[in-house]
């Protein structure tokens, strides 16, 4: 269930990159800033296949599964709230 | 007669405090290399990676002119004063702007020695979102 909620907030904090992303793509049209949204896009991906897994999959993986992949989930978020916070300014 | 003259020496003293404060400063070449590829990334994350990046370009751009207050570039921009505020402190913490004379309402902003050294870096980018200004 943790697992559910923290990649539930990666997920909202990747969208928030990528609205700053996608917003200075459309002035800057660089490699810079496509990449940068490439990068977003496909982590929002990992993240909404991970939350599809966990459901997918909790009925006959227990614990096993389940725990290192919070320790999984909680780093990236960690990870990605860094980033938003120093792009956000 | 000693009220005339003293009024002329307050004058003569405003015109020289307004014309040092208005002159920018010559830009001091760096000795070495490290300063150009830093301003590069620099201006990069500032524009392409935070929020408001272009806009911070279009402040950039309208300061390589002459200096303004904030209160100008708001208008000109058609930007919120506080926005402004808040990307010409960003800018001044990233060594891309800095402060004409003591701070106060009307301060006004330039651009850096460094970033008139490597305006070139910032011309990059600028050639970009030019052209693609008036569609939004």
């Amino acid at each position: 269930m943790i697992d559910l909620v923290l990649a539930g907030a990666s997920v909202a904090v990747l969208i928030g990159l990528l609205y700053i992303y996608v917003g200075n793509y459309r002035g800057l049209r660089s490699p810079l800033s496509a990449g940068l949204i490439v990068f977003a896009v496909l982590f929002l991906v990992e993240n909404l296949a991970a939350m599809y897994f966990y459901v997918a999959l909790s009925e006959w993986a227990g614990a096993g599964v389940a725990v290192p992949m919070l320790a999984l989930n909680a780093a990236e978020l960690v990870g990605f709230a860094t980033l938003l916070y120093v792009s956000w300014r | 007669m000693a009220a005339k003259s003293l009024t002329i020496e307050i004058v003569i003293l405003e015109r020289s405090r307004m014309g040092s404060s208005m002159d920018v400063p010559e830009p001091r070449l760096p000795q070495d290399g490290w300063g150009r590829r830093f301003m590069d990334k620099r201006l990069w994350y500032l524009i392409a990676g935070t929020r408001g990046g272009i806009n911070r370009a279009r402040i950039l751009w309208t300061l390589h002119d002459r200096p303004y207050n904030a209160n100008d570039l708001a208008t000109r921009l058609a930007l919120d004063y506080k926005t402004i505020r808040h990307h010409l402190d960003v800018l001044r913490e990233n060594d891309c702007v800095m402060t004409l004379g003591n701070e106060s309402y009307g301060t006004l902003y330039s651009l850096s020695p460094r970033l008139q050294v490597h305006f070139e870096d910032f011309l990059e980018i600028w050639r970009r979102i030019e052209p693609r200004l008036g569609e939004k």
